[in-house]
């Protein structure tokens, strides 16, 4: 049996939401990062990169795989 | 569809009238489904309360119908049910299969909610869903009901993540056993999670009608654009707002858990051009308690603000949403993490959510209201008692005095903005359960006065007459109140006291049990003839009492007995004489000349 608790799972790195199967992968600050949607991650670069800088990832987890 | 196609006319390739029938079939469809769950289910969650909704979804995942059912699921069936489908694989699905889940950490609700999806297959594959999501009156954990003052999950109750709990038209029987053999309700818990399935059945004759009648490729154009038309007339409601951010604040008086500590929700709103953000970040981390929201409770709030600023008719489907996007920071309170405490999220920190969206476009529009209660009043009361059968458990929901709005006076004793649910009426539960209603009125003893005052609340007071009785609730608003807007006043707090039976003086939680919450708590016990004090709020005022029309601060105090002579000088300058019933209009123009209409009220805070 395998199981994944959802603290083990991704995140969008714009809205927050969990994703508990594979989205859109990329990189931003350095770091592997995942959206939800192609218009989370326009939100992101337009929206929450100039508002917080790279404050834009806090509180996303690091990305898994599985 | 781009996001700067707000200037751009509605391009559809179907007949338009065809278009409205079949988007008036598939929402009619959801609120059969609907009245098919009312009158087959057993707990009064259902066919009372109709804590439910239904709705229906295309094979690409977008929502192509809701019916009018309860606004806290909307946003969360957009986000959960494709994370669901995706988590199981739509591969992976056959005819006669259902998914059920109620994991809130996975954009659900909260725990109660229980989200039921059935694939619709047409010739071998998948062209559409049918779900609903309902509200479980128990599910195990550790008060009846499931409101109280809980610090993570496992105290709320059973969790299950998605799972098939039907294969090929079978139910898996293992799983409702594990289900019903985990709650105080196994019997009216099976009924209704049959109804539930009931419901999803019928979807899939009306969805088999319709393409019947209309072929496969009519119904799935109409259904894309119906989409595409939904979202153009939100962008261009959008684009009629002033592009800006616009930040609110909304505070849940606390936790149940930490004595004396507050949490702050803080929404910006971003208006930019056809699009809208509504962004949380620097709302506060997590509570330890259970008011924390879910990321779909989060996404249901604000859906529901927005949507209640909408001038004219936008058909409500998965197109409205695309526009909308929310950021909603992990481990804040508007996005609870694994394994905070959900439960009451979804009921008393969602309304001041949707209140803190309607305060920020209250910056720029009129449309907005005054805070409502805030409050679902959700009262579990449980036990063991012969009369109900044995362990029991019902939860009471209340209406609250919603907030005085532009162009009316707020509702008196209705469900708040997040639920449109009905309460238990009173021979229902004393039919059922060990308890009866001494008295049930409008509490006119508070009021947020206002040009349009607050509606009123409700003032209950049940005797208990089952040997024990456990008592939890998670209520809101007894010590912050619902706030003004535009120079109303604040609303009036919630109540809830008891006294042992025979005694004349009613005490608070606190004081009589030592909880930390005067609205928050779990497990107290009642003995015969014991009575509980439930008073909810009246919703705050909307404009400067001096504005409001004489003749209805007359029909207030003489027609509906609503507020006092002295309250109607005091407050809204209005001299009334109690000889002729009428107003005293020369004294009335010299009492409100000589008042100050008072400062405007900071619009951002509650």
């Amino acid at each position: 049996m395998t199981y994944r608790e959802v603290n083990e799972m991704n995140r969008c790195a714009c809205c927050g939401k969990l994703l508990p199967t594979g989205e859109i992968r990329a990189i931003r600050f350095g770091r592997e990062v995942e959206f939800c949607s192609s218009k989370c991650e326009r939100v992101f670069d337009d929206y929450k990169v100039p508002k917080y800088g790279e404050g834009a990832l806090e509180g996303i987890p690091r990305v898994v795989n599985y | 569809m781009t996001a700067s196609s707000a200037a751009e006319a509605v391009v559809i390739k179907s007949d338009p009238f065809l278009l409205e029938i079949i988007r008036n079939y598939l929402r009619n469809t959801c609120r059969e489904m609907g009245v098919a769950m009312m009158r087959t289910s057993y707990s009064p969650m259902f066919n009372e309360a109709l804590d439910f909704s239904c709705v229906l979804f295309d094979s690409d995942l977008e929502m192509i119908a809701q019916a009018n059912f309860c606004p806290a699921h909307i946003g969360a069936t957009v986000h959960w049910i494709p994370a669901a489908i995706k988590e199981i694989g739509a591969e992976n699905l056959n005819p006669g299969d259902i998914i059920f889940t109620n994991d809130p950490y996975r954009a659900g609700a909260h725990l109660p909610e229980f989200l039921c999806i059935k694939p619709f297959f047409h010739k071998g594959e998948i062209k559409a869903y049918s779900a609903n999501i309902a509200h479980m009156t128990d599910i195990g954990g550790m008060v009846p009901a499931a409101f109280g003052d809980h610090q993570n999950t496992f105290q709320e109750g059973i969790r299950f993540p998605p799972l098939k709990l039907y294969e090929g038209d079978t139910e898996k029987s293992d799983i409702f056993r594990i289900m019903i053999s985990n709650v105080r309700t196994p019997k009216s818990s099976y009924g209704d999670m049959k109804a539930m399935i009931g419901s999803l059945y019928l979807a899939d004759r009306r969805l088999e009608e319709i393409i019947e009648h209309y072929g496969l490729e009519t119904f799935q154009q109409c259904c894309k654009d119906s989409l595409d038309v939904s979202e153009t007339l939100m962008r261009q409601q959008i684009a009629k707002w002033p592009n800006g951010e616009y930040l609110a604040e909304g505070i849940m008086e606390d936790d149940g858990v930490v004595p004396g500590k507050q949490w702050a929700i803080r929404a910006t709103l971003v208006v930019r051009d056809d699009e809208i953000i509504v962004d949380y970040t620097g709302s506060d981390p997590a509570e330890k308690g259970p008011g924390n929201q879910s990321f779909g409770c989060t996404a249901s709030a604000s859906y529901n603000g927005i949507l209640q600023m909408v001038e004219g008719d936008i058909p409500y489907n998965g197109g409205c949403y695309r526009p909308l996007t929310i950021i909603a920071p992990p481990g804040t309170m508007v996005n609870a993490v694994y394994p905070s405490s959900t439960v009451a999220g979804n009921s008393d920190t969602h309304p001041t959510s949707v209140d803190v969206v309607l305060r920020a476009f209250a910056q720029f529009s009129d449309r907005s209201s005054a805070a409502d209660g805030g409050t679902c009043g959700c009262i579990g009361f449980g036990g063991i008692d012969a009369k109900a059968g044995g362990a029991f458990a019902h939860l009471h929901l209340e209406g609250v005095g919603w907030g005085g709005r532009e162009d009316a006076d707020g509702n008196d004793a209705l469900f708040v903005k997040n639920g449109n649910c009905a309460n238990t009426p009173v021979e229902v539960a004393e039919t059922r359960y060990p308890l009866i209603n001494m008295e049930y009125a409008l509490d006119v003893n508070g009021c947020g006065h206002g040009k349009h005052r607050g509606g009123y609340g409700t003032r209950r007071v049940f005797r208990f007459i089952g040997d024990e009785v456990e008592v939890s609730a998670h209520t809101n608003r007894h010590i912050v109140r619902p706030w003004g807007l535009k120079g109303g006043l604040e609303g009036s707090n919630t109540q809830i006291k008891f006294r042992r039976n025979g005694e004349r003086n009613w005490q608070g939680a606190r004081e009589m049990f030592g909880t930390v919450s005067p609205g928050k708590f779990s497990n107290l016990v009642m003995y015969p003839g014991d009575e509980m004090l439930f008073i909810t709020p009246c919703g705050g005022g909307y404009g400067d009492p001096l504005e409001r029309d004489p003749d209805l601060v007359r029909q207030d105090v003489f027609e509906d007995d609503l507020m006092s002579l002295d309250t109607a000088r005091e407050v809204y300058g209005v001299v009334l004489d109690p000889a002729t019933r009428t107003v005293d209009e020369s004294a009335t123009r010299v009492e409100r000349e000589t008042r100050c209409s008072g400062a405007e009220a900071d619009l951002t805070r509650g």
